[in-house]
């Protein structure tokens, strides 16, 4: 098992990186770095979390839906389902959907005196 | 050209004849206590209905000599269907008394009346006044009205038990000439049909509109009425327990014969009453297949929760 | 005659042995037969053969829903209908579906697939016909649904195919939901008397976006919710809620291939016939409130997120 870089990037916010194992998703990944990526299903079926990779390799934890991730038209497949697909390699990947962000410690960031983070 | 359901749609109301002075007694329980809504008052009658229903009664009560069980309304889908049920039931050797708009009661269509095998009258109709939801028809709080709350405020009318001599030739009256279905039934050792639950809706907490158990003719075992669930049906046993209402022996219990959970309790002229949720989940389909039950499961079948069948249960109760 | 019930629905899922243990060991089905391609389940409370079909395929999503007609002759004037409409339609024959007879399929204006079929082999409830013990086996692993009780199924626009099943196949129309024009956003329709058995809601055509599993209670559907924790089955944002639309308890969550489940308690009754009772009508002001009760709010991914 190794570790590979991941950036997101989406046209409305600035790109962010973390890393992640290869048998981890990069929707759990990102949960862990503090980015909350749009999803609903996490079973590669609903397409919340669907985005382009545009640099690397990915692996599919488990099957993915191909409603989502072909082109209509050209029946090519052009997206990944990111709740359970792993890097392969480094990856950078474009979102369809842009993330949030969440606390890491919400309780602990409340203490007087302490910077929220 | 297209799919339509056809016959009797649904169980209306249940009509009660009391000797109650200006109703007064009666209101106070079924309105005040039991919580239903008073939907229309002529010089002889109170219309109510259950907070979740939109046709303007499940329960007509008028004052006469005698308490007495008068009529059970079914609504028709049309006309037309009223018109071949009459022609059914004339085939068939009985009566039918047909009555104008209005006539008995307000607020409903034409309609036919005749007496069942067993006794009771029932009277068919294809229109009824509605009421319209006490909540609105615009995105509403589906929730108990809170004028209701710490009743009984039951959903709808669910189904009537009635009491019969020969409970087959009920049966069969009910399922060949009103085409009504039959969900359960419990048989004798030597095969004799004792009693079924006959139904023609199909919902949540369904498998019978009426419940047919061995008997006098022309009697009423009780009427039932629908909750969503236990829990509200345990919190309303103490309710009523708070407003002095007997409870009848052996309390709530799961009913297996239909598939209930179920609290039966008397009203204060001893009409017996159930409040029920769950209910046998069946279709409308003429390869649809009753559950079985032999006498010698009576108490597994009724009282579940008990060791035995309460013997009073099996009485009829106006 | 008519249509007597939602008999079942025939679900796309990538990974079969994942879903079967899904839809056994968490959902509380009857797994009732089973091959390499496609596995068909039943509800404890019901006496058919199927109310769920899983087909394997490269995508999730709904193959089509099975609607049980209770006149044979049902088949024959309804795809005269569905035709005459301008409906495509086939003949599905005898074998080609596991447990039941031949019936026809009617692909409706959402471009969802409808058959009607008359006969389905009896299995019985799960307790068996005869003096059968009531509720639930202590034994019994997952959920304790009883059974299928609706589906909502995505199109971009609902009129046609309300129109089709209300005018056509007797469908009434409980609730709505509309928008300040007045055009129809979503659509409660039910064959039976049921607050729904079929309800069309925004989304691509053709796609799925739930099925809804009946419970006897409101206490039995939070017992499911532990148990879909506990199977760390992927519930939505609002754990479990209360619908506004139909005033009942329930909880979304999700198969292993995406598709969206519901567990749900509730005794709203309907009148049986179409246009006999106005149906309620909710505007987008509202809606929020409709779809969650409790929350207020709809997440973003709820309409727009479908298999």
């Amino acid at each position: 098992m190794r570790t590979f870089q991941v950036e997101l990037r989406h046209s409305e916010q600035s790109a962010v990186q973390f890393g992640c194992r290869s048998d981890q998703s990069i929707l759990d990944a990102a949960y862990c770095a503090g980015y909350l990526l749009a999803s609903t299903c996490l079973r590669g079926g609903c397409g919340a979390c669907r985005a382009k990779v545009i640099v690397g390799k990915i692996s599919e934890l488990a099957p993915m839906s191909n409603t989502h991730c072909q082109d209509p038209v050209s029946g090519k497949i052009t997206h990944r389902l990111l709740c359970v697909a792993a890097p392969a390699t480094d990856v950078i990947i474009e979102m369809d959907r842009p993330w949030r962000t969440r606390s890491k410690n919400p309780l602990s960031s409340r203490l007087p005196g302490r910077l929220p983070g | 050209m297209g799919l339509k359901h056809r016959g009797i749609l649904r169980i209306a109301y249940v009509r009660l004849g009391l000797n109650d002075n200006r109703l007064t007694q009666s209101l106070n329980f079924y309105r005040d206590r039991f919580g239903m809504l008073e939907s229309m008052r002529d010089s002889e009658r109170a219309y109510l209905r259950c907070w979740h229903e939109t046709f303007q009664y499940n329960l007509v009560l008028e004052q006469t000599a005698e308490n007495q069980l008068i009529e059970i309304g079914f609504h028709v889908r049309d006309e037309e269907g009223l018109d071949h049920l009459t022609n059914k039931i004339e085939v068939a050797g009985i009566q039918v008394e047909q009555s104008a708009a209005n006539e008995p009661l307000n607020g409903m269509g034409r309609s036919i009346s005749f007496t069942i095998p067993g006794g009771q009258r029932l009277r068919l109709f294809a229109d009824m006044a509605q009421s319209g939801y006490v909540t609105g028809f615009e995105s509403p709080d589906w929730v108990t009205p809170r004028e209701l709350r710490g009743t009984a405020a039951p959903m709808f009318l669910n189904h009537v038990g009635l009491t019969s001599a020969d409970p087959g030739a009920t049966i069969d009256f009910l399922s060949d000439v009103l085409g009504f279905g039959l969900s359960e039934k419990i048989v004798s050792e030597d095969g004799k049909r004792l009693s079924g639950l006959m139904f023609r809706m199909c919902r949540d907490v369904g498998g019978q509109e009426l419940a047919i158990f061995p008997g006098e003719d022309g009697h009423l075992h009780h009427i039932a009425f629908t909750k969503e669930d236990p829990n509200d049906i345990l919190v309303i046993g103490q309710y009523l327990r708070e407003d002095g209402i007997n409870i009848d022996s052996y309390g709530p219990t799961k009913q297996s014969y239909g598939n209930t959970f179920s609290l039966h309790f008397f009203d204060n002229f001893g009409i017996r009453l159930e409040l029920c949720c769950g209910g046998r989940n069946i279709d409308a389909h003429p390869e649809s297949e009753p559950v079985i039950w032999d006498e010698s499961e009576l108490s597994k079948a009724l009282s579940y929760y008990d060791a035995d069948v309460n013997p009073g249960f099996l009485d009829h109760s106006l | 005659m008519a249509i007597s019930r939602f008999s079942y629905a025939n679900l796309r899922v990538m990974d079969l042995p994942k879903a079967v243990k899904h839809y056994t060991e968490t959902v509380g089905l009857r797994l009732v037969e089973s091959d390499d391609q496609r596995a068909y389940f039943q509800a404890d409370e019901c006496q058919d053969h199927h109310c769920l079909i899983v087909s394997l395929s490269d995508r999730a999503g709904i193959d089509h829903v099975g609607f049980k007609v209770n006149d044979p002759s049902d088949l024959v004037e309804a795809a005269e209908a569905a035709a005459a409409h301008g409906l495509a339609v086939r003949d599905v024959p005898l074998g080609e579906i596991a447990g039941q007879g031949p019936g026809v399929m009617i692909t409706l204006p959402s471009e969802h697939n409808m058959l009607l079929f008359y006969h389905a082999d009896k299995i019985g409830y799960a307790g068996g016909m005869h003096n059968p013990t009531p509720g639930v086996s202590k034994n019994k692993i997952g959920a304790k649904v009883t059974h299928l009780d609706h589906t909502l199924l995505s199109c971009e626009n609902a009129q046609p195919t309300v129109d089709f099943l209300t005018k056509v196949f007797d469908f009434s129309l409980t609730e709505k939901v509309v928008d300040p024009g007045g055009n129809l956003i979503a659509a409660f329709l039910t064959c039976t008397n049921t607050m729904h058995d079929l309800a069309l809601g925004p989304g691509p055509n053709g796609t799925f976006h739930h099925m809804a599993f009946g419970m006897h209670s409101r206490g039995e559907v939070l017992e499911g919710v532990d148990i879909l924790k506990e199977d760390e089955v992927p519930t939505l944002e609002y754990g479990v809620s209360r619908h506004g639309i139909a005033g009942v308890t329930t909880i979304y969550f999700h198969d292993p291939s995406g598709n969206r489940n519901e567990f749900y308690n509730g005794a709203y009754q309907a009148a049986g016939k179409p246009d006999l009772v106005p149906p309620i009508v909710w505007d987008v002001e509202n809606f929020p409130r409709g779809a969650f009760y409790y929350e207020n709010q709809i997440p973003e991914t709820f309409f727009d997120e479908v298999t």
